[in-house]
């Protein structure tokens, strides 16, 4: 029993190293042809990956995709493959787009395996865009291919189609009236307005709008308005195909279909551009804002709510007299320092025409206008300052001096500051006169000029004055703009403001400045005499200084009343001495 | 020797120039007082006043070319000694003797035409403050065009206080002429002599009784 068993142990043992071998043997045998053609057939994977069956990319196997598979069973994991191998130049216009930028692979539009299968469109993601901010955002949405505004088109062509109906057609001379082979606004204005007779029978129109670019570069940022609403816009090079009596083609003025932004390149000049206000920011429909003015000052107030509260309280808004757009063209606007103050006066005449004669009251009315601007004296909230700086003639007009012109004048490279001498408080009446003096020396045409400017501006102008015409609130020591008086010195790198004090009035002893002298004085008053008779010594003295020529209408007057008195006495006298010699 | 004391030509020229000076002297005074409109609106008074300015400056030519041509210039308005003698004279009369019903101390001539006192306020008027007014009306009237003038004169300020000071005496001297002027025989007695030329009262070198006081 125990030497069978042995021998049936060893026997089994070999047995089973036997059949290792055979089945270790079939199993090269079965993996030598793939070895030995590096291919595995598409319908050896199809027969474990039994979805993919009816796959189709083309004419591609699995493997030139699936391109490490070079034998069967292949590793549980697989590189990615590679769209870039075949779609180079599509991938290279992928990698610059927003799709790319946000992560997204190829397959999430793409159904690699199935291209016909789930094929993708913006939509598919994109389903519900408002384009809330897009002007006539329906109009736009429906006419143009999202690439219009968000890829990068490469060629796009609009196209005009204008099929006229009825017995006979029209002849495609009666649009192209003038016969250059190009319809201007002109030619197709008159052509839609052609009696029925003559166009024979309606006509329709349709546009189209066609643009070619790469799907795949989706720029991060759309397009602006411009790049359709110019004159070297997207769809500049419109044509006309006209079903008339034969198919005619021509060229046709594109703005007559696309508005063009006259505005386009001096916006982004303006303060509004520059301080990166979009088209969209207001006009939220192409429907012109202005035909409402109410609304349109609404769409102002988004931004310049407290500009709209004060406005809509001041006489020119409780009578709505007045709206934001008939003053400011946002188009063009400039911010209220841009502007001069014959700019500014301008702004107010276009209502205010008579502004000459309605200030005829005022004494050398012309002059005032020289030096002011209307919201000097018509809005008391506004901050204003006194500046000074310095003019030539030239021909008649006054032309302030930059730079380089008064470095001549007062020699190259000199420090303009220190012509005001070394001490930090800048006076008015020595000073700037004494410089003025000495300038003048060197240029008789030199002078020193002034304007009272409004610096911030505060949008009530209701102040109308009509009934103060008071000369003495800014005649007088205590005008508000001698709080803030600055001269513009001109300096290499811009101009400076320098602070001065002082006032104008007829202060300096010379009249050097009898261009923007205030003639006028206070007069003398009865607060100024009880102060002269109430103080005592070298304070009466000092007192009696400060009166200066107030005191000629002090003595005249007192004089004429002196002598009106003893004439009334004497006249008494007369009377009496008169019956006393009857008597 | 008869002679008119107020030759038509001076009557025409004293009435115009009266005028005149009552223009200024309200448009003038509403100017001073800077709130327009109390008596006139600044602008017209400054147009007014411009040109009865000019009317006063040309009627001043007038008397001045008229009084030289004709001698009365150097005939009635140099003080003499015997004038400064005659002030106090003539002054006590004024402040005293009307009032006593005396006999006025000078009587008017051709040859002495205006009494000591007169003479002086005359003298002072139409040599010193009407001159002065008038020039320094002139500057004013283009300050840009005589600037360096006014410069040289010390500047505005100094035209100015020019310009007020002699207005204030030539007022002075008005109100002190308009009193006087009622101080003839009766009160109107002077002024109808200033329209009618005085004719029959001054004949010849003292013939005349009547008192000669307007001032």
């Amino acid at each position: 029993m125990g030497y069978r068993s042995r021998k049936n142990a060893v026997e089994r043992s070999m047995e089973k190293k036997t059949v290792a071998m055979i089945l270790l043997a079939l199993g090269l045998v079965l993996l030598l042809p793939l070895r030995a053609g590096s291919q595995v057939k598409t319908s050896e994977c199809l027969d474990c990956h039994e979805g993919y069956k009816g796959y189709s990319h083309g004419s591609k196997s699995c493997t030139d995709c699936h391109s490490t598979i070079t034998s069967l069973p292949h590793p549980n994991s697989l590189p990615r493959p590679s769209c870039a191998e075949c779609h180079q130049q599509v991938v290279y216009l992928y990698d610059q787009s927003v799709h790319n930028e946000k992560g997204m692979a190829c397959k999430e539009c793409h159904n690699v395996h199935f291209l016909q299968k789930d094929k993708k469109r913006c939509g598919s993601c994109h389903g519900n865009v408002s384009h809330r901010t897009l002007p006539s955002s329906a109009k736009h949405l429906d006419r143009l291919a999202c690439i219009a505004c968000h890829g990068k088109p490469v060629s796009t062509q609009m196209t005009v189609r204008v099929v006229t109906k009825g017995k006979g057609a029209v002849d495609p001379r009666t649009i192209d009236r003038n016969g250059d082979q190009f319809i201007d606004r002109d030619e197709w204005t008159s052509f839609q307005g052609l009696p029925r007779s003559e166009s024979q029978g309606k006509f329709s129109v349709e546009k189209s709008y066609r643009v070619e670019g790469d799907m795949h570069l989706i720029t991060v940022k759309p397009v602006k308005c411009e790049a359709c609403h110019s004159a070297k816009g997207f769809f500049s090079h419109a044509r006309l195909r006209f079903f008339g009596k034969t198919v005619t083609e021509l060229p046709i003025d594109a703005s007559i279909f696309i508005p063009q932004l006259p505005v386009s390149a001096i916006f982004a000049q303006t303060v509004h551009g520059r301080s990166g206000v979009k088209c969209a920011d207001c006009h939220t429909s192409q429907k012109e804002i202005a035909q409402d003015r109410s609304e349109s000052d609404a769409v102002c107030a988004k931004c310049h709510k407290e500009v709209e509260d004060v406005y809509n309280n001041s006489a020119h808004g409780t009578q709505g007299v007045a709206h934001c757009v008939d003053c400011h063209n946002p188009h063009r606007i400039r911010s209220y320092r841009e502007l001069d103050a014959e700019e500014r006066l301008a702004v107010c005449a276009r209502c205010h025409k008579d502004y000459l004669s309605r200030h005829s009251w005022l004494p050398n009315t012309s002059l005032h206008f020289e030096y002011l601007e209307c919201a000097t004296c018509h809005s008391p909230s506004s901050r204003k300052s006194m500046v000074f700086y310095f003019a030539q003639r030239k021909q008649g007009q006054k032309v302030p001096l930059r730079y380089d012109e008064l470095s001549v004048l007062v020699g190259p490279g000199a420090d303009l500051r220190n012509m005001f001498g070394s001490g930090r408080d800048i006076s008015v009446d020595t000073q700037i006169g004494q410089l003025f003096i000495n300038l003048k020396k060197q240029e008789p045409s030199l002078l020193i000029d002034a304007a009272i400017l409004v610096t911030k501006v505060y949008h009530d102008y209701s102040i109308t004055r009509l009934e103060e015409k008071k000369c003495v609130i800014c005649h007088s020591r205590d005008a508000h703009f001698y709080e803030s008086m600055y001269f513009i010195l001109p300096q290499k790198e811009g101009p400076e403001y320098i602070r001065i004090r002082g006032t104008l009035l007829s202060a300096y002893p010379l009249s050097t400045f009898i261009n923007i002298s205030l003639l006028g004085e206070d007069k003398i008053s009865k607060r100024d005499i009880d102060a002269f008779l109430r103080l005592k010594g070298t304070a009466k003295i000092d007192q009696a200084r400060a009166l200066g020529f107030k005191w000629i209408d002090f003595f005249g007057i007192t004089l004429i009343a002196i002598i009106l008195i003893g004439v009334c006495i004497h006249i008494i006298l007369r009377i009496i001495s008169r019956i006393a010699v009857r008597r | 020797m008869r002679g008119q004391l107020h030759p038509l030509a001076l009557r025409i020229w004293h009435w115009v120039n009266a005028a005149m000076i009552i223009v200024l002297m309200i448009t003038g005074a509403s100017l001073r007082i800077s709130e327009p409109k109390i008596l006139f609106g600044y602008s017209s008074a400054v147009l007014i006043h411009k040109y009865a300015g000019y009317a006063v400056a040309a009627s001043f030519l007038f008397w001045l070319v008229y009084c030289g041509v004709t001698g009365s210039l150097s005939r009635y308005y140099v003080i003499r000694s015997e004038d400064l003698k005659g002030m106090p004279k003539q002054a006590k009369f004024y402040l005293f003797g009307i009032f006593k019903g005396s006999e006025n101390p000078f009587h008017p001539t051709l040859q002495e035409k205006f009494n000591p006192l007169q003479k002086v306020a005359y003298v002072f008027t139409m040599c010193v403050f009407t001159p002065a007014v008038i020039i320094s009306g002139i500057l004013f009237s283009n300050i840009l065009f005589f600037r360096s003038v006014i410069d040289l004169m010390g500047g505005l300020r100094v035209l100015d206080a020019v310009h007020v000071i002699a207005a204030y005496a030539v007022a002075v001297y008005l109100v002190v002429h308009l009193y006087t002027s009622t101080l003839g025989k009766t009160p109107l007695t002077h002024i109808k002599e200033m329209f009618t030329g005085d004719e029959d009262h001054v004949e010849s070198v003292g013939s005349s009784s009547t008192t000669r006081t307007a001032g």
